[in-house]
This record gives structure tokens, C-alpha cells and sequence, in this order.
């Protein structure tokens, strides 16, 4: 059945308009992932009006080739300039950029693009065959059980930086406590807004990453002249660009992690991308044998959250084409996208518009292998932009990301918080303060507070209700393990 | 742990304890259930908590790299916050004009010519690129 399910998929999917629409999303959604600031979500509701004269499937296999583009793209400037695309790619810039400073920036775009490529295909089958019944499994995901995967998501997190755990944990409260800034997600009222209106809407993602990696980076290497050569020192020839037989070896096992993750996690509502990208990152270093080259330019640091964020990423489209959930932002303009053309996503789209439902699962292979014929070429390219004298690049990365700010929600208050967040990132690597804890945390403190909340109105404010549901159970207690892990450890070592 | 260390903990510190006198503000508790200020109670005294106990950790053992150049530090800092402020008020095209040309000729030593080129060059790049094809309005000042 599947196999004759596909087959009309891909009857739509390759016709040359779905086709040519296929292409045009996965360039248009690498270019936005480029770009600082303007995120896949923004870029979908410019577009949308152009869609609603298109036919219904052609303007979904549009809007999602932006969506998976966009999730590649974030990952070109993470690696090259430390600046985060898109939020999925924060990870990617720890051990990404490192990998370029060490003359290494094409393996890692290089493997970047086949992770993801090998991700997004694996993902697209797992969603052909096993998508459906797993989205009703991630049903049973309610309130409880969220706050357990967050509290052990939160835990995890503090795994990312190379410093001692207590200072690691403090930038993930910190992270938290930033999350509340804006309306209260249950009530409405205002918290830490200060009577300002552009608070209200709370801080964004974007711009925080763009002022704590970017801009952080930026004057950091101003004050470091002399390591500013080590960026332009990359190899020419395109051969020496990909990634090599060693670089394959050590990244084969974290992309089928990664993948296998990023899938898992994509199926949940409030999933995707990005959660996916740092749990493949902490699992990567928690299995390396050597987990002090984490951070330092490891390429598995790239290779597993990359496909994660990629598989991620496609899974999130089970919950909305089978349950009519959208998992995210994203998610809830495609369905936006669908139901303007009277495609109603939900548990009868596949039977009763099998051609729409198939024809987007086909179109992601087609996208996939856009992706990487459109990219791997590109590599080159890409590479060639940190030849740039650094005395060129630094001020045009300034000036980008104050542009890109700007562009989010033409709101000046985004601009005013890159130049904090900017500054606030430069003094925080003075203070040996890991900046990724701090913003891992503050993406998932609004799925946290909100879960945590409607799990104690449910237990009628009694906590009992986390023990009492063995999923929520199960993963608190894997989280408070996995806290006092290092503890047992140091109280067994031998005392010297 | 070293003085920026120290000084890291105690700005975390600081942020600690400004959340939880805030957050006492909101209500905290209503019936059986959280109201607005129970989560970054919650947060902000955990914050506290943790800033309080890394200030009697040890830290890596590697320092904060040095900074060679305060000055360049300095500039770049000073750049950026009055791009963003000129960008805002006088708009896009003074202010990249304004904070570019020097700072690609007094602090990187480009010659006049490719700082003007360059600028020029990337505030119509941006321009067309946002605000033509993107739609994103840029600011365009008071004139």
C-alpha cells in the first residue's frame, strides 16, 4: 500500500511545475536561512499571499522546501561566521566554527549537507511508513510528561559547555528566567516589560543567538588581531573541501544517532528542529571517547545535530498532515496554507486527499536531493567568503546582524536587545560564561513553564501528579540520575 | 577563580535576586494553581541558588584569552552602539555610511576609497535586498 501511495506521490511530486516549485522553496529557504534575522516563519508569511492562487499542492511543496531549505541554510553562517541562521543551528556554531578556524569550514558545510541530506531521507521514509501510528503514540505526550522531557532536556543542556556543571546550570536558569519576559503564556498579564510595549511579545530567539555568538565573536576577535588569519587559512581545491575518509568515519555513527533522535523527537508537538539538535550534541559528546575535543572543532559536533535538526524537522510534519497538530510556528502557517485552499490537515487527509498527503511526504525526497546537488557545489563558494580580509568581514557582520535584527518584526526594541545581548555576550567570555546553556534554555522555558503549569492545574497544585504517570515519571527520574551522576563519580574517585 | 570569573558569578548574582524581588510583586499562587510570578520565582531563586554556590567553585583552568588590543575592543563596541542607534533615528543609509567609512578607515586602515566603496556598496546591497525583495521596511530617518 505504501509503495503504491508513494507512487502517486511522486507522479504529482515530479511533474515539472511541482517540480520547479520544489526548487524554487529549497533556494529561497537556503537564502533565508543565510540571512541573519529573517527566519523560516517570517519568510513563509511574506509568501503566502503569492500561494493562494497557486494550486494547493504546488504552494505546500513550496512553502516546505523554504522550511527544510531554510534548516540547512542556518547552518552555512553558524559554521562560517558563528552566527546562528536559524535557532536550530545554535549548536552547529560550537563546534562548527571551530572546525573552521582550524581551516576546516568545507568538511563541515560539506557534512552538513549530507547529514542532513541522509537525515531528510531517512526521515522522509520513516514518515512514508511509520509516521502515522507514531504520531498517535506521541498523543499520550500531555502536560506531565512534557515537563519531564523538558526538566531532562534542561539537564542535558548543561552538558553542552565545557566549564563546571553548577556555572552551566546558572546560565540554563538564566535562560529560563529570560523565557518569562513578555505576556504570560496562561493569563495575559505582563512580566518584566517594564511598561514597554515591544517587551510584551518577550525576547526573540534570533536575536539573542545573532548578539551572544555573532556579535560576541566579532569583538572578541577584534581584541585578537593576530587569530584573526586562521579563518582565511582554507584549503582551494574542492577535493580538499569535503569531507575525507577519517572525517566519514567518525561521522557515520552520530548521523544515524542523530537521525534516529531527531526523528523521535520531531513527532512530538512542540518539537522539531531544535530541541532534536542539542539532545544529538549532548548524546555525541556523552559517547565520544575523547569528549574534550567537544567545542574544540569535532566533527561530530556537526554531524549528529545537523541530521537531527533536519530529521527533526521533517517529522514535525506527521503530527500536522496526520492529527491536524501543528508542532510549531512553521507548521501552523503550512496548515494556515492548506486550509486556505480547503484542505483540512487531520487523521481523513490521507483518505480523503491522499494526492495532497503523498505528493508533500514525495516532494521531501525530491527537496532532499535539491538540497544537496544545489549546495555541495556551493561549498566553494561558501568557503571562499572567509577569504574576505577579517578588517572587511568584522564590520560587515555588525552591520548585518543589526540589519537582520531590524528585519525580524521592524521593531526597534529587537535592535536595542542585539547591542545588550552583543555586549552582554562579550563580557560573559570574559566571565568564562557559556553562553549556549543559557540560550538552549531559554527555547524550551516557554514549553517548560507551560506544562509545569497545567500539570499542577490539573494535579489541582499538587506535584503527586509527576509521579503518578510513569512516562513523567520515568523521565524525571532519569533527569535527577543523570544530575547526580557526577557527584557519585567524584564521591567513588580515590582521594588523592 | 579569576576576577572575571568572580565578577561573572556576582552579575548573575545581582540578576538572581532582582527576579525574585520581582516576581514577589506578581502573584504567585491562586487556589490550586501557579499564577504569573510562580515561574520566574521558581527560575530566578534557582538562579540565585546556582550564582551563590559558583562563586565557591573552581573554574577552568585555562584563562580568559587576553585582550591585545582594548582599543580595537572599544571601537567596535562604540560602532555598534551608534549603528544601532543612528539606524533607528537617522536611517539605514546615513547611519552605514556614518559608522562604516571610519570605522573601515581609522580603525581597520583601508584606504578612503574602499571604505566609501564598501559602504556604499553594502547599504544598496542591504537596501535592495530587504527592504525590495524581502519587504521589509527599512528605517529611512527623518529626511
Amino acid at each position: 500500500v505504501v509503495e503504491a501511495n508513494l507512487f502517486l506521490g511522486f507522479s504529482i511530486a515530479l511533474t515539472p511545475a511541482n517540480v520547479f516549485y520544489c526548487l524554487v522553496g529549497a533556494v529561497v529557504g537556503t537564502a533565508i536561512g543565510v540571512l541573519p534575522g529573517l527566519g523560516p516563519a517570517a519568510t513563509l508569511s511574506l509568501l503566502l499571499p503569492i500561494t493562494f492562487r497557486m494550486d494547493p499542492v504546488a504552494s505546500v511543496i513550496m512553502l516546505a522546501g523554504i522550511y527544510y531549505g531554510s534548516l540547512y541554510g542556518g547552518s552555512i553562517t553558524s559554521i562560517l561566521v558563528n552566527i546562528p541562521g536559524e535557532a536550530a543551528s545554535v549548536v552547529t556554531c560550537l563546534d562548527g566554527y571551530q572546525m573552521a578556524r582550524r581551516g576546516r569550514a568545507g568538511a563541515a558545510l560539506g557534512i552538513a549537507a549530507f547529514g542532513s541530506f541522509i537525515a531528510g531521507t531517512v526521515a522522509t521514509l520513516g514518515i512514508s511508513l511509520v509516521g502515522p501510528s507514531l504520531a498517535r503514540v506521541a498523543l499520550g505526550f500531555g502536560p506531565p510528561e512534557f515537563t519531564g522531557l523538558v526538566v531532562l532536556g534542561l539537564v542535558l543542556v548543561t552538558r553542552l559547555g565545557q566549564g563546571p556543571i553548577v556555572r552551566s546550570l546558572m546560565m540554563a536558569a538564566l535562560g529560563l528566567l529570560l523565557s518569562t519576559v513578555g505576556l504570560d503564556p496562561i493569563l495575559g498579564t505582563e512580566r518584566f516589560t517594564f511598561g514597554s510595549v515591544s517587551l510584551g511579545d518577550g525576547l526573540e530567539i534570533a536575536v539573542m543567538a545573532m548578539g551572544l555568538f555573532g556579535l560576541a565573536e566579532v569583538l572578541t576577535m577584534a581584541g585578537a588581531p593576530a587569530e584573526q588569519a586562521s579563518l582565511a587559512a582554507q584549503p582551494r581545491r574542492i577535493r580538499d573541501l569535503l569531507p575525507d575518509r577519517a572525517d566519514w568515519q567518525r561521522s557515520a555513527a552520530p548521523i544515524a544517532r542523530g537521525t534516529v533522535l531527531g526523528f523521535a523527537l520531531g513527532l512530538l508537538p512542540g518539537g522539531g528542529g531544535i530541541i532534536a539538535s542539542f539532545a544529538s550534541y549532548v548524546v555525541e559528546k556523552r559517547l565520544a571517547r575523547d569528549p574534550s575535543r567537544f567545542g574544540q572543532g569535532a566533527i561530530e559536533g556537526v554531524a549528529g545535530p545537523e541530521s537531527a535538526n533536519n530529521a527533526g524537522g521533517q517529522a514535525a510534519f506527521v503530527p500536522l498532515l496526520t492529527l491536524g497538530l501543528p508542532a510549531n510556528v512553521v507548521m501552523a502557517i503550512l496548515m494556515g496554507a492548506l486550509m486556505i485552499h480547503g484542505v483540512t490537515p487531520g487523521p481523513m487527509l490521507m483518505t480523503q486527499r491522499p494526492d495532497v498527503f503523498w505528493a508533500v511526504v514525495a516532494s521531501m525526497y525530491v527537496g532532499n536531493v535539491m538540497l544537496v546537488v544545489l549546495n555541495v557545489p556551493l561549498i566553494s563558494v561558501f568557503v571562499a567568503m572567509l577569504r574576505v580580509p577579517y578588517a572587511i568581514l568584522a564590520p560587515l557582520i555588525v552591520l548585518f546582524c543589526v540589519v537582520g535584527a531590524y528585519s525580524l518584526n521592524g521593531n526597534p526594541a529587537d535592535v536595542v536587545a542585539l547591542v545588550v545581548f552583543g555586549l552582554a555576550g562579550w563580557a560573559m567570555r570574559r566571565g568564562a560564561l557559556d553562553a549556549a546553556p543559557l540560550l538552549l534554555a531559554f527555547v524550551l522555558g516557554g514549553i517548560f513553564e507551560r506544562s509545569l503549569r497545567q500539570s499542577l492545574l490539573i494535579g489541582l497544585g499538587s506535584p503527586l501528579i509527576f509521579v503518578t504517570r510513569p512516562i513523567a515519571a520515568t523521565l524525571l527520574v532519569l533527569a535527577v540520575l543523570l544530575l547526580l551522576a557526577p557527584v557519585a563519580r567524584a564521591l567513588r574517585a580515590p582521594r588523592a | 577563580m579569576s576576577g572575571s570569573e568572580r565578577a561573572g558569578s556576582l552579575a548573575a548574582l545581582a540578576v538572581g535576586l532582582f527576579g525574585v524581588v520581582h516576581s514577589l510583586r506578581m502573584p504567585v499562587w491562586s487556589g490550586t494553581e501557579p499564577a504569573e510570578g510562580f515561574f520566574p520565582l521558581l527560575t530566578s531563586a534557582v538562579l540565585t541558588g546556582l550564582a551563590a554556590a559558583s562563586l565557591f567553585t573552581t573554574t577552568r583552568a585555562d584563562a580568559p584569552a587576553t585582550v591585545a588590543s582594548w582599543r580595537r575592543v572599544g571601537a567596535y563596541a562604540f560602532a555598534l552602539i551608534v549603528y544601532a542607534a543612528l539606524f533607528l533615528y537617522a536611517g539605514h543609509a546615513v547611519a552605514t555610511l556614518v559608522v562604516f567609512v571610519p570605522l573601515f578607515r581609522f580603525v581597520e586602515r583601508l584606504s578612503w576609497v574602499r571604505s566609501l566603496s564598501i559602504a556604499a556598496g553594502t547599504a544598496v546591497v542591504t537596501y535592495v535586498l530587504f527592504d525590495r525583495l524581502l519587504g521589509v521596511s527599512m528605517p529611512r530617518g527623518p529626511w
